[in-house]
């Protein structure tokens, strides 16, 4: 029977986690306070975090799906991976991972913040929203880094590289009709240092800001050739030719053709499917560049997919449709969240426990006491 | 109908000499969170070792597809990814409620009362953590779908707290109806 006490109990219990909720909520946020761009190069100039350009391998997931992986935080080093400039991506990918890998960084050093997933998604896009607010009419991202990259020792310089790549990200802002040209796909030849020698390979047109979005699907086609499996059943997908006005189309990698299942290794995260009874293949590129282009303050993931057919006989692709739509981010990994909970449950428990075994004594002990039940 | 040892029961009266109860109560406590931390960990070591894992994430994406069926939406489920509209969950190990499960387990199964009454407890439990996190699954999914501005908070803080909340009721409720 539910009693005053009972109810009272409950509410207590359910205010105390809404409470425990919105502190945890409020100290992640807590550091908020976005001190920008400068301060993201005042920490490369004194030398507390250093960005290098490191050969990142792809990562496969529980699925067997191959995830290439743009960068990573290494203690205070963040991790491009020098495939981010290798022709098949664009620019953006590098001043996202950079902005990106800051946050973590910036959150692991600070007293009180919590370096989670969450967090840093949230400082991210306030991050890009406070720049595109600083400079008005920058609508979208710039083309040209050919004068911005300077490669010394062995990695980039950093002030010059992240103002640049940033500039990248959403337009010069003497930009004077704010329609950057974006999606660029550049080459890249880092062979000779101290300088790389990036040429721009080609540019397609602005996507739109809202979705779902079909970009030009009787324009788009693309031929891949699919490598003969390896040992590990894993083939290689090569672009060998490409034409297309749709955005964030670069296939290049490895599949594993051991099933239906082609995983293509690319900067974006990216997979595809190959049925061999019909020959027809459906590729998907998640693109977390053309996510902030869509969406800056929500995690929507752009999904792009390719139809066209395979042929076993020369093992191509032919891509002949490609569609841009958004979806919402799948589930997320959030290493630690979901730990902290289960620690915090098991330590609820057990503080629970003590107090019920207490009570339950104390009503034996006085019999004329309330009873527990 | 539980037993309860009643109020002349000389144990309970032993006079000076005998454990204070606060001892006794903070020492089942302990028992309860170290038997948590061991269920805890004792999953994660055999999951880590086991071919288990990715059944058992393909049989909650299949169960979390299933009752969206149920309620009559166009779900399904594609390996360990339940797909609605445009939205795909992934499922990972924390989706499961194999970690609550894990930590009742472990808090059950070192409280001092006879095996059968604990045997019970996980097992009912367990159902009810099951049924717990499938609703919250199938929430979450359609929240993915149709609520997608909202889907980060639910997920990470809302449905985290409340299957928390889930977990720490049913154990408590156990314990007090069996522990005296």
């Amino acid at each position: 029977m539910l009693t005053t006490r009972r109810m009272f109990s409950a509410v207590l219990l359910i205010t105390l986690f809404y409470a425990t909720s919105v502190l945890w909520a409020t100290i992640v946020d807590d550091a908020l306070n976005l001190p920008g761009l400068e301060e993201i190069k005042q920490a490369v100039r004194d030398g507390k975090i250093k960005i290098t350009l490191k050969k990142i391998p792809p990562v496969t997931d529980p699925n067997g799906v191959v995830h290439g992986v743009a960068g990573y935080r290494s203690g205070n080093d963040i991790v491009l991976n020098s495939d981010v400039f290798n022709g098949s991506t664009d620019s953006g990918v590098v001043a996202q991972t950079i902005v990106h890998e800051y946050w973590h960084w910036k959150l692991s050093h600070k007293a009180n913040a919590k370096e989670s997933e969450l967090a840093v998604r949230k400082k991210e896009a306030e991050f890009w929203k406070q720049y595109k607010a600083a400079h008005p009419g920058v609508s979208d991202r710039e083309c040209d880094l050919n004068e911005i990259l300077v490669y010394e020792n062995g990695q980039f310089r950093a002030d010059k590289v992240i103002e640049g790549l940033i500039n990248s990200a959403y337009g010069y802002p003497d930009d004077p009709d704010g329609k950057q040209e974006s999606n660029c796909v550049y080459d890249v030849d880092c062979s000779s240092p101290p300088s790389c020698t990036l040429s721009k390979n080609s540019c397609q047109s602005s996507l739109e800001l809202s979705g779902p979005h079909i970009v030009t699907p009787s324009s788009a086609s693309a031929t891949v050739t699919v490598g003969p499996p390896d040992a590990n059943n894993i083939s290689s997908l090569i672009v060998t030719q490409y034409d297309a006005e749709a955005p964030s189309v670069s296939v290049a990698g490895y599949g594993s053709t051991g099933t239906n299942l082609v995983s293509l290794d690319t900067s974006r995260t990216s997979f595809g499917f190959v049925d061999r009874n019909t020959n027809k293949v459906v590729i998907y590129l998640y693109s977390s560049i053309t996510n902030r282009l869509y969406n800056s303050t929500n995690p929507i993931l752009v999904r792009t997919h390719a139809q066209g057919s395979y042929n076993p006989s020369t093992h191509q692709l032919h891509l002949t449709t490609i569609a841009v739509d958004d979806i919402p981010l799948p589930n997320i990994s959030i290493p630690g969240t979901s730990l902290r909970w289960l620690l915090l449950t098991a330590l609820v428990l057990g503080i629970g426990a003590t107090l019920a075994f207490l009570r339950a004594r104390r009503a034996l002990s006085y019999p004329n006491s309330t009873p527990l039940t | 109908m539980r037993t309860r040892i009643g109020p002349s029961d000389p144990n309970l009266r032993k006079g000076p000499g005998r454990t204070p109860p606060l001892w006794s109560g903070l020492a089942y406590g302990a028992r309860v969170l170290a038997g948590s931390m061991i269920g805890l960990i004792a999953l994660a070591f055999v999951l880590s070792r086991s071919a288990l894992k990715p059944d058992l994430l393909r049989a909650t994406a299949h169960a979390t597809a299933g009752m969206l069926s149920i309620l009559g939406l166009a779900a399904y489920s594609e390996g360990m990814t339940v797909v609605l509209g445009g939205f795909r969950g992934h499922m990972i190990l924390e989706c499961t409620a194999a970690f609550p499960i894990a930590i009742l387990t472990g808090a059950i199964v070192c409280s001092p009362v006879p095996w059968r009454r604990r045997f019970s407890g996980v097992v009912t439990s367990s159902l009810i953590l099951l049924a717990g996190n499938q609703i919250r699954l199938t929430i979450l999914i359609l929240c993915g779908a149709y609520l997608s501005d909202t889907f980060e908070v639910l997920h990470l803080l809302v449905a985290q707290a409340l299957m928390s909340l889930l977990t720490i009721w049913t154990g408590l409720r156990w314990i007090v109806k069996n522990v005296d």
